[in-house]
């Protein structure tokens, strides 16, 4: 990638999100992790493609680029879309949104400051967005701009993450159930779980058990098969429905989402389990509609029962916490956004600033040259004196026109300065 | 030491425990774990400055006998910081200092403002083995606040998960079962201290030939909460009593010994 940045070549995103398509729309356009380096190649043979990303996740596919003509932009990347993908343009060309210069690169703080997830302030999004850069910039599709924007906006999704609590507190029933498990039984490396029934809620609430480190999973169901399939995958212990009242005293949590009519823990099975388990606390977990453990079994001693509509309370009140922290992340957000343009701006000034610094060396070079031949029989400290003294007096001659130029290029002033210092010390 | 090291000491203690009572009571509420090295090295000027005003009385008197009350919450409280920071510090949970520290506060403030001289004690009692034993017993008394009043934050904690009130306190209090570890620890020590304690109480009160042993309310209340948290830790091995009923015991304890410390000197 050629790294002389000319200003006229702009920043775009042009992509589909859950924000504005489905996921069938979103599945048409997707790049799995291996085609992603082959089509980076092929975006930036494209005319006037300077630099590209690919960001290709669940939620959205986007590509960011740094384009020589972005008027034509967003026609030159749905073509290659639609060519890549083998797919009409009709298909998603009403779901895309494309944005160029300040709202590209603030779209991309969004991204990884997770403003614009689905669950606000998700982790994963951080990840991703790193993954798609580092593809790119191994794949050699990325410049010095890119390369610059890409690291503010991981920095600030970073600074969002740990400055603020937009991350914070479970936002689904299953992570909810595990939080609450946490705060009654501390850490849950020494607890034992069960988990009653085995659809897709038994295995995400069993993914966050894991993860959270859970010493030993029971997956009990009325047919073994499912269970046992669920018990390999998290290498769990699988066990039949009638083995279950002999287990339930090793298990601390205990997790029901079964299609059964009727109760499968009432007050009289749980009183039996108290007892042999000397009133140590136990956490149940009632997720399925309708009822799997009588309510009653709640107010026994040491034992916390909490159902489907407690957890999703939970879940509501962090999710409102986290939307809260909207206001603190875009302050994290505009600040990085600020340094970015910063930087980007001085780009247009940085050749008239090198050529300046240059044009002030060779003058103090060409008169220290002339001055050599005077000053060649003075002591070596008074040398060195008089050579400092021209360096320090050239430093402080460049020192005002280049903060002069730095100051003007965020402002409209920057292109009159240029010229003026190009006319004034005939700049190359 | 000089008059006016041991005045400077006595501003340093509560300056230095009030900050970092604050510093902990702002990262709860802002619910953050302790990153900032200024508690840790508020703790450490206070604890230190604490150590020798201990040290200085020591040394004045040639004996730390704990003749008047005060001095016995100054001893009392140096005890409860210590085990306050290792518990604080070994748990890495800020919401303990929260309300440990301001406790150490009040408790060592009330000792430095109004430590005096107590008066002179009968000479069978300035020994070592009194000194032990007064000692002994406050330490007890130390661990039974610290047991207290992570029984009231047990108990907060529990109403608010039984009553689905998740919000913010129930976030910054920590886990039940951390908190019940903890009470079950400090109840265990303070009960096995309080216990040598009043052994030691009965062995020099028969070595005075003070007999038969002199049963006042100080001695009584002490023996019957010494019953009280030996029945508790029984309850809790034996049958598992944890959690809400260990916490009312720990808590009906803890006024035993208020009892036990605010009925005065023993009398003889």
């Amino acid at each position: 990638m050629d790294s002389n940045v000319d200003i006229c070549k702009h920043v775009v995103v042009f992509g589909i999100s859950h924000n504005t398509g489905s996921l069938g729309v979103r599945e048409k356009i997707l790049f799995a992790e291996q085609d992603i380096p082959e089509a980076l190649s092929e975006l930036c043979k494209l005319d006037g493609v300077l630099e590209a990303v690919i960001l290709s996740t669940c939620n959205r596919v986007e590509i960011y680029a740094v384009i020589d003509k972005p008027d034509k932009a967003q026609a030159l990347l749905s073509s290659f879309i639609s060519a890549k993908k083998n797919i009409p343009l009709e298909d998603f060309e009403k779901h895309i949104y494309f944005h160029r210069c300040n709202q590209a690169v603030e779209h991309l703080f969004h991204v990884t400051g997770s403003l614009d997830s689905l669950v606000v302030g998700e982790a994963q999004i951080l990840s991703q967005v790193k993954n798609a850069f580092s593809v790119a910039r191994e794949n050699g599709s990325t410049g010095i701009v890119l390369n610059k924007l890409f690291l503010f906006a991981i920095t600030s999704g970073k600074r969002v993450r740990s400055e603020t609590k937009i991350g914070k507190g479970a936002v689904s029933i299953s992570q909810a159930g595990v939080e609450l498990a946490k705060k009654i039984l501390g850490q849950l490396t020494n607890h034992c779980a069960m988990i009653i029934g085995a659809g897709e809620m038994s295995e995400l609430t069993a993914k966050h058990l894991k993860s959270a480190g859970i010493r030993k999973l029971f997956f009990a169901n009325r047919t073994l098969d499912r269970a046992a399939a669920l018990s390999a995958q998290f290498d769990g212990a699988a066990i039949n429905l009638a083995e279950m009242p002999g287990i339930l005293p090793e298990c601390d949590i205990v997790i029901s989402s079964t299609a059964s009519p009727d109760y499968i823990i009432d007050v009289d099975d749980m009183r039996e389990v108290i007892v042999k388990r000397k009133n140590q606390p136990i956490l149940l977990i009632d997720i399925a509609a309708p009822r799997d453990i009588h309510p009653d079994v709640g107010k026994l001693y040491n034992v916390f029962l909490y159902t489907i509509d407690d957890l999703a309370q939970v879940a509501k009140y962090n999710v409102e916490a986290r939307t809260n922290e909207i206001a603190a992340a875009m302050i994290i957000i505009n600040e990085e956004m600020n340094e970015y343009f910063e930087w980007y701006n001085y780009l247009r000034v940085q050749p008239i600033v090198v050529s300046l610094r240059k044009k002030f060396d060779t003058i103090r070079d060409k008169n220290l040259t002339l001055l050599a031949g005077q000053i060649a029989e003075m002591p070596e400290e008074t040398r060195n004196l008089i050579k400092n003294f021209a360096s320090e007096l050239t430093d402080d001659f460049f020192e005002m026109p280049s903060i002069a130029l730095r100051e003007s290029a965020g402002t409209s002033d920057w292109m009159q300065l240029s010229d003026a210092l190009t006319k004034l010390f005939k700049l190359k | 030491m000089t008059h006016i090291f041991s005045e400077i000491i006595r501003i340093v203690i509560p300056v230095a425990y009030f900050a970092v009572s604050v510093s902990f009571i702002v990262a709860f509420t802002k619910k953050q774990q302790l990153s900032s090295v200024w508690p840790s090295l508020f703790l450490a000027i206070g604890l230190f400055a604490h150590t020798c005003l201990l040290i200085n009385i020591l040394i004045a008197n040639g004996y730390y006998l704990i003749e008047t009350p005060f001095e016995g919450l100054a001893f009392c409280g140096w005890f409860f910081i210590v085990a306050s920071t290792l518990l604080v510090y070994r748990q890495k949970e800020a919401s303990f200092g929260a309300f440990l520290f301001p406790a150490g506060f009040v408790v060592s403030t009330l000792a430095v403002i109004f430590i005096s001289q107590g008066p002179h004690l009968p000479k069978f009692l300035l020994s070592q083995p009194f000194m032990a034993h007064t000692w002994i017993l406050f330490g007890s008394y130390a661990c039974f606040l610290l047991s207290a009043i992570i029984s009231i934050m047990y108990l907060v904690q529990h109403h608010l998960i039984r009553s689905r009130s998740l919000g913010s306190v129930y976030e910054r209090l920590p886990a039940l079962e951390v908190m019940d570890q903890v009470i079950m620890n400090c109840d265990a020590v303070g009960a096995a201290l309080l216990i040598i304690g009043i052994v030691m109480g009965f062995l020099l009160m028969n070595s005075a030939i003070i007999r038969p042993p002199n049963l006042n309310i100080k001695i009584s209340f002490a023996m019957l909460a010494a019953v009280t948290y030996a029945c508790e830790h029984i309850l809790r091995v034996g049958i598992g009593w944890k959690g809400q009923r260990a916490c009312f015991v720990s808590i009906f304890g803890f006024v035993l010994i208020m009892i036990t410390l605010l009925s005065g000197r023993h009398g003889f």
